[in-house]
């Protein structure tokens, strides 16, 4: 891809240019569902554009083009230099090249190499079998071999996968010069049960939270089977279980639900392009103010966040963000203490504080901004069964179905798809729809029990919307079971 | 190509329009005389040229252009379906050559898939052709018309502008081109206390003039909140929803709602209603409407919708978004929706309620011009939970008292537009829509304000 940006590389004659970067972006994937036991979609996708980028007067301009002639990127040049020069009178702030580092390189997905091209029979086959595990009950799991529950019944069986294969190649003229390549796979179960009016939905770890950096390691049939039944399994359970109660408890959050607790109350608050108020009109604030970096408990001590491109398998891993910044691990909060913002190059000029590598855009037709990558939870020393052992009720809770906050990323309620009561240190009946809120600072200051590395879950979602125009990006989330203390759950309508 | 005089539009929209229009024919050409008997067709194209402007500060954070174009290809043969996603860059033969290698990848996934039977041809031959012309500022003028007469606030947001097209052809003979130039600037003017009050502008033809009259209404408004902010109890509170507001809730309506595909697969917040078990508000009828021209009445799977759906009726659900996927697979008659049986231009009847007089009979309670991030708490009960957000008053004995601090609701959507739908106003309100995931969004919902007797609060 590199050679291709030097031959489109336009010739920066103007002396007020100071700089000019080129991003291409290719994409190439596929997307196969079964309900129910036949094709409800088979997709195909391919996506190639050039991100013409340029520095004049202290300003950046773009101009995304998915022309990929030397005519094109010269006009798109030429159109980005006259923006910038016409805006740089009303800039918000005056950049320096310095934001656009002469990075170069190269990073791949670990593995990516391995993947082959799968063979479309092979696909539906194996999400056949899977719809029908879902629907119909265990043929290959002994473990999962309870009758539904009377008067329940599937009604709806869906498995899913889809892979990605995401191209970038970054070229500029102060020296830039890299490439990445990642493959991204996600796979999904999905069993709707009802008995009379309650009607039930279960997934395999919440919406798309099963989508990784990944290969074909991802749709193991062996695994992917043991998880149909027990997906089907606690569907028909959740459709005959009891509402949630209602009161201030124990909570203990799976590591698939901790994946949005992590994402809504820790990543967004911390961008620091929302504490500089450029997503005031869209995705909001934050409560955060710049002066707390380095001095504000955010949480218990139990709580260490860090903001990790490099775990494998994870689905916001790179090498290099969209401006060419080096990725590198952080910690954003150590013991509770807020030490460091999600903020590109850019937003750290402005904020004066200090940031991560960061700032990344959707594909080629939008710009970078900061963004979440793998921010996760690292874990503590409690194995699963010591957390719950000094809890004498609570609610356990896995994997996300509701999720509201408000726009500084206070007030919250979350809902999740399962759950089971805990009582006297051991978890016992499962209850449905539950649900619980609170507020961000005083949620993280209750954080009593951190579990060890034998409770660490790996989530991501590709879904997290942001910016103006309209981005979303992939984001990866890591933790343990973590549990608090003195939250306010609730169930459903009774 | 008819319309209006050029003198009205940017002649390099006109010149990018055209050139989309004829390669999109020669693709459209070229792919069809390539498909073998058996086969059939669809190809739908997604393409604008957009100026974006970002602002923070009233001041330029991020601004540029993007040429793009997608063209979305569902391919059909013995009874097997594949749709595909390519890029379209308005070269006949690049997109060609690049289409033709699709079909070939199609053909070939198609032979190896197991058969779906609910894979529906093409047989309609209808034709459409729209085309409204504009008048959108200047790439070279844009940040100044934008921006010098919000000098001095604390203004937020983002312009988008310039030529959209949608288009529609398959191997049956139908073919529709939608395109038009328009705009919008979607913005918040801050107070220093943090609150905000939210507005826009959107149009096809933009006018200096009604900019500085909406962001000087904006302004107006902005000294609303110099007021304290006051902390409200959670509690179940009267409330008056501006449209905006309203919209939010409408929007739900769109995610697992009125498609008739959740309905029939008991994954709808509204099966109660379709049940007869619960309905809504008699003052409450909601239709798909297509009359505006503002929204093709064609999808890109190729169906076209009537220029009237009534889907709630005084209250009563009486019809769901059906798609012809969903059509054949449970034997019923579709009605245009879209793959995703979404809204796609929605409209509110208005009520009796006057406007000016909404405070005075609100009393005593909160005035909501938005609400944010709503979500399904409990869907079988159509229960959404949300925030406000921006300049939500507190009103006392009919007059405003100052913002509040931003509350949460949880409520279902039987007590709001049921039980406890007091009102509706007369006046309506186009609320654009201003999404710009993927592709710039078209159309808005038009919809009246609400006054609601009790909306529960809870955090």
């Amino acid at each position: 891809m590199i050679s291709s940006l030097k031959t489109l590389f336009p010739t920066a004659s103007d002396p007020d240019v100071a700089w000019v970067g080129l991003r291409q972006l290719r994409e190439q994937g596929a997307w196969r569902t079964v309900r129910d036991g036949r094709p409800e979609n088979s997709r195909l996708s391919e996506e190639v554009g050039l991100f013409v980028e340029v520095l004049v007067d202290g300003q950046f301009a773009y101009a995304a083009t998915n022309v990929l002639t030397k005519t094109a990127v010269r006009d798109a040049y030429l159109r980005a230099v006259a923006q910038a020069r016409l805006a740089a009178a009303h800039k918000v702030f005056s950049f320096t090249p310095a934001c656009r580092p002469p990075t170069r390189g190269t990073w791949v997905t670990p593995g990516v190499e391995s993947h082959g091209a799968r063979r479309v029979a092979d696909d539906f086959a194996l999400l056949v079998e899977l719809a029908d595990e879902l629907r119909k009950g265990p043929k290959h799991v002994s473990s999962f071999s309870t009758p539904a529950p009377e008067g329940t019944s599937v009604v709806k069986a869906v498995a899913e996968l889809s892979w990605l294969r995401v191209e970038m190649g970054f070229l500029s003229s102060s020296g830039a010069e890299f490439e990445q390549t990642q493959l991204i796979s996600h796979v999904h179960l999905e069993c709707v049960a009802q008995k009379g009016s309650v009607i039930q939905r279960r997934t395999y770890g919440g919406p798309r939270g099963q989508t990784r950096q990944a290969g074909d390691s991802l749709f193991d049939a062996v695994r992917l089977r043991a998880e149909a039944a027990r997906v089907r399994e606690q569907a028909l359970e959740l459709a005959s279980a009891p509402n949630c109660p209602t009161g201030p408890t124990w909570l203990v959050l799976a590591p698939d639900q901790m994946m949005l607790q992590i994402h809504e109350s820790i990543g967004h608050p911390l961008e620091l392009d929302r504490i500089l108020g450029d997503e005031r009109n869209y995705a909001g604030s934050s409560f955060v103010k710049l002066s707390d970096f380095g001095t504000l408990q955010y949480g218990s001590p139990k709580l260490n966040v860090t903001f990790d491109p490099g775990v494998a398998g994870e689905l916001a891993s790179y090498g290099f963000d969209d401006t060419g910044v080096p990725a590198k691990r952080e910690h954003l909060i150590q013991e509770g203490r807020l030490l460091r913002g999600l903020g590109g190059l850019e937003s750290q000029a402005r904020a004066g504080v200090p940031g991560v590598a960061n700032m990344r855009a959707t594909s080629w037709n939008r710009p970078a901004i900061d963004r979440m990558a793998n921010i996760n939870i690292e874990p503590g020393d409690a194995s699963f069964e010591s957390l719950l052992s000094g809890i004498e009720r609570g609610v356990y809770m896995e994997s996300n179905k509701s999720w509201s906050i408000d726009d500084y990323r206070n007030k919250f309620q979350f809902g999740c798809e399962f759950a089971r009561l805990i009582e006297n240190g051991k978890l016992t009946g499962l209850v449905r729809d539950p649900n619980y809120r609170g507020v961000t600072q005083s949620f993280w200051h209750a954080l009593e029990k951190v579990g060890d590395a034998s409770t660490l879950g790996i989530f991501g979602t590709p879904n997290c919307g942001k910016g103006e125009p309209n981005q979303v990006i992939r984001v990866g989330h890591a933790s343990p079971v973590c549990a608090f203390r003195g939250v306010e759950v609730f169930g459903g309508e009774s | 190509m008819p319309g209006p005089s050029h003198s009205s539009l940017s002649s390099h929209s006109f010149t990018w329009m055209e050139a989309r229009e004829k390669a999109f024919r020669a693709v459209v050409s070229g792919t069809l005389n390539a498909l073998s008997q058996h086969e059939a067709l669809s190809l739908s194209l997604t393409a604008e040229d957009s100026q974006f402007v970002r602002f923070n500060n009233a001041r330029v954070r991020q601004l540029g252009t993007v040429d793009d174009g997608t063209l979305q290809i569902r391919f059909m043969a013995h009874g097997r379906q594949i749709v595909a996603d390519a890029p379209f860059t308005g070269d006949e033969t690049t997109d060609l050559t690049r289409i033709l290698a699709l079909v070939a990848q199609c053909r070939k996934e198609a032979s190896e898939q197991p058969e779906d039977p609910t894979t529906v041809l093409p047989s309609s031959t209808a034709t459409s052709r729209a085309v409204t012309f504009g008048q959108v500022p200047s790439r070279e003028g844009i940040a100044r018309a934008l921006l010098e007469h919000a000098l001095g606030t604390d203004m937020c947001g983002l312009y988008a502008g310039g030529p959209i097209v949608r288009a529609l052809a398959d191997s049956a003979g139908q073919f529709h081109w939608f395109a038009n130039e328009s705009f919008f600037v979607d913005y918040s003017l801050w107070h220093s206390s943090g609150k905000a009050v939210k507005s826009g502008y959107a149009g096809t033809h933009w006018n200096d003039d009604a900019w500085h009259a909406s962001l000087a209404d904006a302004r107006a408004q902005v000294s609303a909140l110099d007021l304290p902010t006051r902390r409200v109890s959670p509690g179940t509170w009267r409330a008056f929803l501006e449209p905006a507001a309203l919209s939010e809730i409408l929007s739900m309506f769109s995610w697992n709602g009125l498609s008739e595909r959740a309905l029939r697969q008991k994954e709808s917040a509204f099966l109660a209603m379709r049940e007869g078990r619960q309905q809504l508000s008699p003052l409450f009828t909601l239709r798909e409407s297509f009359l505006s021209g503002t929204v093709p009445r064609f999808t890109s799977e190729g169906d076209l919708a009537p220029e009237e759906t009534l889907l709630i009726d005084k209250g009563t659900l009486v019809s769901g978004l059906v798609s012809s996927r969903t059509g054949k697979e449970y034997g019923i008659a579709h009605n245009g929706a879209s793959a995703w049986e979404s809204l796609r231009s929605p409209v509110v009847d208005a009520g009796t309620l006057s406007r000016a007089e909404a405070v005075a009979r609100l009393d005593t309670g909160l005035w909501l011009p938005n609400l944010h991030y709503l979500n399904w708490s409990d869907v079988p009960n159509a229960r959404i939970t949300g925030m406000t957000r921006y300049a939500c008053l507190w009103v006392e004995n009919g007059k405003y008292q100052g913002p509040i601090a931003d509350l949460r609701f949880d409520d279902t959507i039987y007590n709001v537009l049921g039980a406890q739908l007091e009102a509706l106003t007369r006046e309506r309100q186009l609320v654009p829509e201003t999404g710009t995931y993927g592709a710039r969004n078209l159309g808005g919902i038009l919809l009246p304000g609400a006054l609601v007797g009790g909306l529960r609060f809870t955090l």
